[in-house]
């Protein structure tokens, strides 16, 4: 799965972005950059997907992606193209995976970390508890997690760990069918009971012949589809209980977020720099982000409706996505940011139709 | 307290009807409130020592540990059996996290503190309001400028127990030699102190040594004695990357075993998974580094084979201490090639900041008039971030005067002389270690009794072996007959494992 991600972000960045990008977006660096560019390129379903990935393995990823001539680095080092070689290989491998992809960053990143981990240490605790052997040391380590199980078990635990247990087997019985053989008994595999402690990452990757990156995205994919069914359906039995309650869910920055009050507030891009003492272009830098998820944005205060047009028709004549490009074909009074703004804008309108899958 | 309570309490908080060698002892004198040193073996319990006190006393005891994967292992244990009055107060931890402690910090019995928390004066000064029945300071030994592991943060300690009234102290170590111990004490200065020194030989452990031709050679070897012994084993390495490669040649070879390997460069989440899967039986051999077992506490492992063999003969104990825990049975193998102890040279040589590297960074504090931060920073780019080699720096500076609340003073001492002495003291470390690691391979090519041999060091008298002794005296591996153990490895369907995960259809 991850050599199809990172092909098809490949094929969208198109080489008009650095392929640290790439590795921005996977782990949410929540740069005012990433996020646009995420919605810029139609890439927001990776947004988040692998927090744990390290610089130094992405890279690895990438030279192999080189080595197998799957993509080519270009002379500047920074970006890389995909080759006529990756494009068929990519496709293929969106063939085969189309059926069972659920991964949703923009939508799931946060909510499916704090599922994935309040469903591991639930059924760690509900089968020491339904063993009468309450004594054991956590899988899950974070508090808040352990915190959240212990308010769950309370509420629940009238059911009687027999019905939960029943539950939990019906709700994941049928999540799981829907997989590959192979992705469902990595999931089982990775979870731990009192009767059996879960494999690592490295052990399921032995096991199923696969990558470690594999072994960490398949899981988190079928519990991107969990969150999906939770949200959409109403067919589980009981894995509603530990999902997440309220938490935002949409991709802004902290920064951006105190911005954004301060613009609710009704102050200007002047004032607000001035009250958190930050420039004013960090500012902006902010209102473009927010764009992005916020319809009601007060944009007639930025840019005339009469600019606005203009931009919006050298974007739907231009391929290119590189904001010099762009500013080139405008007169010179308009500014980046105003062409940022109206990206933005748009590009929620036509995220929907980029999706991958 | 009658003896009588002692043991119900032990077995009320441990589950444990009998105190080991010692543990008993020492906690008679910590409930006396006398100040104690104690030099007890690792793997008899050193812990209990003073989590049974802190459990049973009113107040809080204090244990200042070097080691952060071992406090945090500690406290995740505790709780686990019930005990949830204790926390650790370390960098680990975020900043709400410790605010949030810091708080609470009257709701505990028992507190882990790493050394530069003690440093922290907001820290002393809450902590000084509560009432102290304990203050600890465990692994004693990095204390000594002459100890294995010497930290400088650690003697600060001293300043730190004046600082909060002298509570009754307790130094605990579990390797140290007499002129190490002799150290110890002189460092921190307690008055009356009890001193309970334990042998630190274990009777249960015969030892082996083997010297091979080819390096391939250990995989073949490993591979039969692994074949034939099914018993917990544990398998040590000097590098993550043999370690992995080891083990997977293991697996390849031998199908109904289950192995697997452990070191510091897997992320939080699987090295806990395989801790825990050891625990659980799940595992029969693990390949690792000294990452592991420091907080596990498993009590059956029987074979500990050395791979590599580490830098020094304290190390070495420490690391064979895991096996035979409850004095059962258990077999030490090193597999040595001629030409091995390049590994640890290696490491010895990076371990101090280079002469060269020192002088420059002493030219900048002289002629350049530059701040403590200016100067770390530099320092720390000319030694690729090492930052022992920084605290290491900075210590001597502060112990030549040079570096005098966070301000340079070159008029403490001619340049020249204090490049002298810092020269002479790395010259001095290097000359020291060298010397370990020498004692460590004078024992892999000691042609006399290899317990005698390798206990030496620490004491006169070594207790006679309760099983076979040694390579040169009479261990025979035919002789050996370990208790079989059962691997359990299921390759079934993943809807029969999720049935038996959630307890259906039984």
């Amino acid at each position: 799965m991850f050599e199809c991600i990172l092909l098809d972000s490949i094929l969208k960045l198109n080489g008009e972005r650095t392929v640290y990008n790439i590795y921005h977006l996977l782990t949410a660096k929540k740069s005012t950059q990433t996020i646009q560019d995420s919605n810029l390129f139609g890439l927001t379903n990776y947004f988040g997907i692998y927090n744990s990935l390290t610089r130094q393995a992405f890279n690895q990823e990438i030279q192999r992606l080189e080595y197998h001539q799957l993509i080519t680095v270009n002379p500047d080092q920074q970006t890389v193209h995909i080759s006529e070689r990756g494009k068929m290989y990519y496709k293929k491998l969106r063939e085969e995976q189309a059926d069972y992809f659920h991964l949703n960053g923009e939508k799931f990143h946060q909510k499916a970390d704090r599922f994935s981990k309040n469903l591991l240490l639930f059924i760690q605790t509900l089968t020491h508890i339904h063993r009468k052997n309450p004594r054991f040391i956590p899988i899950i380590e974070d508090v808040e997690s352990q915190q959240f199980v212990k308010k769950v078990w309370n509420k629940q635990h009238e059911l009687g760990t027999a019905t939960i247990l029943k539950y939990l087997y019906q709700d994941l019985t049928m999540i799981l069918e829907n997989f590959p053989d192979d992705h469902a008994a990595a999931f089982v595999d990775s979870l731990t009971s009192l009767k059996k402690v879960g494999l690592s990452r490295y052990q399921i990757a032995k096991k199923y012949y696969i990558t470690t990156h594999d072994v960490y995205l398949s899981f988190m994919n079928i519990i991107h589809a969990i969150c999906k069914a939770i949200e959409t359906e109403d067919n589980f039995r009981f894995l509603p209980q530990l999902y997440p309650v309220h938490q935002t869910n949409k991709l802004l920055s902290d920064s951006t977020n105190q911005t954004f009050y301060y613009l609710k507030q009704g102050l200007s891009i002047d004032e607000i720099a001035n009250v958190r003492n930050l420039k004013e272009n960090t500012i902006k830098d902010h209102i473009v982000e927010i764009a992005y998820i916020y319809q009601e944005l007060n944009w007639p205060a930025y840019i005339t409706e009469q600019d606005y047009r203009l931009i919006r028709e050298i974007l739907k004549k231009l391929e290119s996505k590189k904001l010099k490009d762009i500013k080139s074909l405008l007169p010179d009074s308009i500014s980046y940011f105003q062409i940022k703004l109206v990206i933005a804008l748009e590009g929620r309108n036509n995220v929907e139709e980029n999706q991958y899958v | 307290m009658s003896e009588l309570q002692l043991e119900q309490n032990l077995q009320a908080h441990f589950g444990f009807s009998t105190f080991r060698t010692g543990q008993k002892e020492i906690i008679e004198a910590v409930l006396k409130k006398q100040n104690v040193f104690a030099v007890l073996p690792t793997g008899t319990g050193k812990s209990i020592c003073y989590q049974l006190p802190a459990m049973m006393s009113s107040g809080i005891v204090i244990v200042a540990s070097p080691l952060l994967s071992l406090m945090t292992d500690q406290v995740k244990q505790l709780k686990a059996t019930g005990f949830k009055k204790v926390a650790a107060l370390n960098s680990m931890l975020s900043y709400q996290e410790r605010e949030t402690l810091i708080q609470q910090i009257d709701s505990y019995q028992l507190l882990y503190l790493s050394p530069e928390m003690l440093q922290s004066k907001r820290i002393l000064t809450r902590i000084k309001s509560l009432k102290i029945s304990l203050f600890v300071i465990d692994e004693a030994h990095c204390i000594s400028q002459w100890g294995h592991e010497f930290r400088p943060d650690y003697l600060r300690i001293k300043q730190a127990h004046q600082l909060l009234n002298k509570p009754p102290l307790l130094a605990l170590t579990a390797t140290a030699t007499p002129d190490v111990q002799q150290d110890i004490l002189e460092a921190l200065q307690i008055p009356n102190v009890k001193k309970f020194i334990y042998p630190m030989d274990k009777p249960n452990i015969s030892f082996v040594v083997e010297q091979v031709d080819q390096v391939k050679e250990k995989e073949e070897k490993i591979a039969k004695i692994i074949r034939n012994y099914r018993v917990p084993t544990l398998i040590y390495f000097s590098s993550r990357e043999e370690a992995a490669r080891v083990a997977s040649i293991l697996q390849g070879k031998e199908h109904d075993r289950n192995i697997a390997y452990y070191h510091g460069g897997l992320d939080n989440q699987d090295r806990l998974l395989i801790q825990q899967q050891f625990m659980n039986k799940q595992l029969d051999v693990i390949c690792c580094t000294n990452a592991f077992g420091m907080g596990i506490n498993k009590k059956d492992i029987q074979l500990v084979i050395h791979y590599h063999f580490p830098s020094q003969i304290e190390s070495f104990i420490q690391e064979i201490g895991r096996a035979g825990r409850n004095g059962q049975e258990a077999v030490s193998v090193t597999l040595f090639h001629e030409y091995d102890h390049i590994i640890p040279q290696r490491l010895l040589d990076t371990e101090l900041p280079d002469i060269g590297v020192v002088k420059q960074m002493l030219k900048l504090i002289y002629h350049n008039d530059v701040s403590l931060n200016d100067l770390k920073e530099e320092f720390m780019l000319n030694v690729n971030g090492m930052e022992p080699h920084w605290r290491f720096f900075r210590y001597q500076l502060e112990k030549l005067n040079i570096l005098e609340h966070e301000q340079f003073n070159i008029t403490a001492l001619p340049f020249h002389n204090a490049l002298m002495i810092l020269q002479e003291t790395i010259e001095k470390r290097y000359r020291y270690k060298y010397n370990k690691l020498n004692e460590m391979l004078q024992w892999l090519h000691t042609t006399g009794c290899r317990r005698n041999k390798l206990f030496s060091h620490f004491q006169d008298h070594i207790q006679k072996p309760t099983n076979m002794c040694c390579d040169y005296c009479d261990f025979r591996w035919e002789n050996w007959h370990p208790a079989i153990e059962q691997s359990n490895s299921s390759t079934q369907d993943w809807q029969t494992n999720l049935k038996e995960i959630l307890y259906q259809g039984d």
